[in-house]
């Protein structure tokens, strides 16, 4: 019974022109999406790789200079754009994909290519994840606003009645029918970008396999969710019209306003330093209170001298076997290492408040965990970024530490006249960024895999309560 | 077979269905005249399962519509005044759908073109779409479908009134070929003519109550016109009493 529906609703959608031109569209729309992620991804990495080339020739070739200098001019870590990103590039264009690895200084990430776009690309910016998400939800509407609605009006809703038909079979077979021609929407967008990804030139990410099959459950469960919604709507709706205005309205409250306003509120109520803001203060509060004239500044630097003295067992910094300027510099590395932790702590904390207050409007917006989700499967979320940012941050460490310990440890009395040569910068490790499995890439978004699943068990419940509630009604008429 | 024991339906204080026995058995149709409102599509929609009698028990086959609802909708037909099919399906599609749902997967297209034609329905026209049909044809699909699923027991709400009289003959010679072949039918109709032509009991309905039950064969089709006009003027002629 289930079959023969959804089967005779098929026929009826590809017989109903409005159907198959929206279909059309939204096909359209999604490989366009998928062309333009191609594009965006492998020019990016384009861009990357010879970037990466370039830094690594300008550091092999920068000539006699002191270690520690090196250090401040010092080199990139580049985050590569993986493959996923083509389908759902996430924050890609916003967060940067290069960090400054310098001395005494934790960069934000540079490099965001949406601030070499034009406006219009700012609006028009395609992704696939984006068209699912979006006309994914208006595509389910269209299909079937009447779905209950329109078969009372016009009488065949008692007819089925009449012959037997239980309303979980004419819910169960329309759900089936719109269900899966969205799904082959999303399948088809995902087979496409598939392809795509496997492009020459682009990253995979680890455990693409499993993402890409996490990205279809995702957004195969995303858009159940509208499809008992729909039913549910009609079902409940006097007439087709009523339901199709309704839908509308969840339409733009779930699509368009909700991920919209979210991350709006959430900026208000819990509002994260601006980046000038927190630059200066990074600046400020990392080098100043080692390296000024203030009373703390002058006691942390003689701890140091005291400390050096004591471990190389002499009476003056003349004495000391080693170049003492590297010593001192290393220490206020490590001085400000210690703030950056505390300093970008707070940012990340502001950001999961953000997250958390975005997180709520999840109840009137499944969009937004959607999104969520979306983002750190394809590995192009705030936790993908904040992954990179780490590692980068944790390779800076490493980098300034050996060339200070080059300093430290063949610059003698040099103090800062020390120099290295081309030798020894060619000695020098890349930057080389692994990305998490994902297992670690999902960790944060468990509680919005949770809203979608009650999401969906609240659509069902309204769509079985509709259809049980509509066929009563004819019943009764 | 269609059977009515002490039926009885309410709505609030209003009884639209009084204590209604009858026995509707192969071969046999009763067409069931009265005014609007009289019980005859209560009567109808007690046998569908549509709303819950107050009291009493309707059984199509000897299946409790209630207790068993799928069972006695098994061989069940129920043909409207307006048959709503799929508009952009065509005749064909929309009798292979309705035969799906009765659990007919197995029909060929040539069995279910016989079908058509038996209700009346060319196979030409079986493949045009719904959209463009008459009243009359739409009906021939319902028949149709009432043929592929089997169906032993006919309900029909006012299925000829807006039909022009050629269809109406057709429709009631389809109907009587049918109730020949042994289906039980209960018709409800306003049309004392086609009521005497197909009818093997005629009953009148009041107020709820059925308070006439005839014979086509011991009355004319005037003395049926003027029992029924003095039944709903007020009392019963009592002129006959066929077994229904």
């Amino acid at each position: 019974m289930i079959r023969a529906i959804a089967r005779k609703e098929f026929v009826q959608y590809w017989r109903d022109g409005r159907v198959v031109t929206v279909f059309g569209i939204v096909a359209l729309l999604g490989l366009a999406a998928t062309v333009t992620g191609w594009s965006a991804v492998s020019s990016m990495e384009r861009e990357r790789a010879s970037a990466v080339a370039m830094d690594r020739e300008i550091w092999d070739t920068q000539g006699l200079k002191n270690p520690h200098t090196a250090a401040h001019f010092s080199r990139y870590a580049f985050q590569p754009t993986f493959n996923l990103a083509v389908f759902d590039p996430g924050l890609t264009d916003y967060v940067g994909n290069a960090i400054w690895l310098e001395a005494h200084y934790r960069d934000p990430a540079a490099l965001r290519p949406v601030e070499d776009a034009v406006e219009i690309q700012r609006i028009a910016q395609l992704n696939p994840a984006w068209v699912i998400q979006v006309f994914g939800p208006l595509l389910i509407f269209i299909l079937l606003y009447g779905a209950v609605a329109a078969e009372r009006e016009s009488g065949t809703l008692r007819q089925l009645l009449a012959a037997g038909v239980r309303p979980v079979s004419l819910l169960l077979g329309k759900a089936v029918s719109a269900f899966s021609l969205t799904g082959l929407l999303v399948c088809g967008v995902l087979v496409g970008s598939a392809i795509v990804m496997g492009a020459e030139g682009i990253e995979r990410l680890p455990d693409t396999g499993w993402r890409t099959a996490g990205l279809a459950a995702l957004y195969l469960v995303y858009l159940a969710i509208f499809v008992f919604l729909a039913l549910g709507v009609s079902a409940l709706a006097s007439r087709s019209r009523t339901a199709l205005a309704g839908l509308m309205g969840v339409w733009i409250v779930a699509t368009v306003l909700g991920p919209r306003i979210g991350p709006e509120v959430a900026g208000a109520l819990a509002p994260a330093p601006s980046a000038p803001e927190f630059a200066a203060r990074l600046d400020r509060e990392g080098a100043d209170p080692f390296w000024d004239a203030s009373e703390g500044a002058v006691q942390r630097r003689q701890r140091v001298m005291d400390a050096a003295l004591a471990e190389y067992g002499v009476e003056t910094v003349e004495a000391l076997p080693i170049n003492y300027d590297g010593y001192l510099l290393q220490a206020s590395e490590e001085f400000a290492n210690g703030v950056f932790d505390t300093m970008y702590a707070e940012l990340w904390g502001s950001y999961e408040s953000q997250r958390a207050i975005a997180r709520g409007f999840a109840l009137v917006s499944p969009t937004i965990a959607a999104q969520n989700v979306s983002m750190a499967l394809a590995g192009t979320g705030i936790h993908a970024y904040r992954h990179f940012a780490d590692e980068a941050e944790a390779f800076r460490r490493e980098f300034v530490l050996l060339l200070n310990q080059e300093m430290i440890d063949h610059g003698g009395a040099d103090g800062y006249a020390y120099v290295s040569g081309n030798d020894f910068w060619r000695q020098n490790p890349d930057f080389e960024y692994a990305a998490p499995g994902i297992g670690e890439a999902v960790r944060g978004v468990w509680p919005d895999v949770i809203i979608l699943v009650l999401w969906l068990a609240i659509a069902i419940a309204m769509a079985a309560a509709g259809v049980r509630r509509g066929f009563l009604g004819e019943m009764a008429a | 077979m269609l059977e009515a024991r002490e039926l009885t339906k309410s709505f609030g204080d209003v009884r639209a269905l009084n204590a209604l026995n009858v026995r509707i058995g192969a071969g046999e149709s009763l067409c069931l005249l009265g005014a609007n409102g009289a019980g005859k599509t209560t009567t109808i929609n007690l046998f569908l399962a549509f709303i819950e009698p107050t009291s009493g028990s309707a059984l199509v086959n000897g299946h409790d519509v209630q207790r068993d609802p799928v069972g006695s909708k098994r061989h069940l037909a129920y043909i409207p005044e307006q048959v709503a099919l799929y508009p952009s399906l065509t005749g064909l599609e929309n009798l292979e759908f309705l035969a799906e749902l009765s659990g007919h997967r197995d029909y060929r297209t040539a069995e279910l073109l016989r079908f058509l034609e038996r209700a009346g329905l060319d196979a030409l026209e079986a493949r045009r779409r719904v959209s463009g049909y008459s009243k009359g044809m739409r009906q021939k699909v319902a028949i149709a479908a009432a043929l592929a699923r089997r169906a032993s027991a006919f309900l029909l709400d006012e299925p000829l009134s807006g039909l022009d009289p050629a269809a109406a003959n057709e429709f009631t010679e389809v109907l009587a070929d049918l109730r020949r072949d042994g289906a039980a039918i209960l018709l409800a109709t306003h049309d004392i003519f086609r009521a005497m032509e197909l009818g093997t009991t005629i009953g009148i309905m009041k107020s709820g109550e059925l308070v006439e039950r005839l014979d086509p064969g011991s009355v004319t089709g005037a003395e049926l016109e003027k029992i029924y006009l003095e039944s709903m003027r007020g009392g019963a002629a009592g002129a006959g009493g066929g077994p229904a």
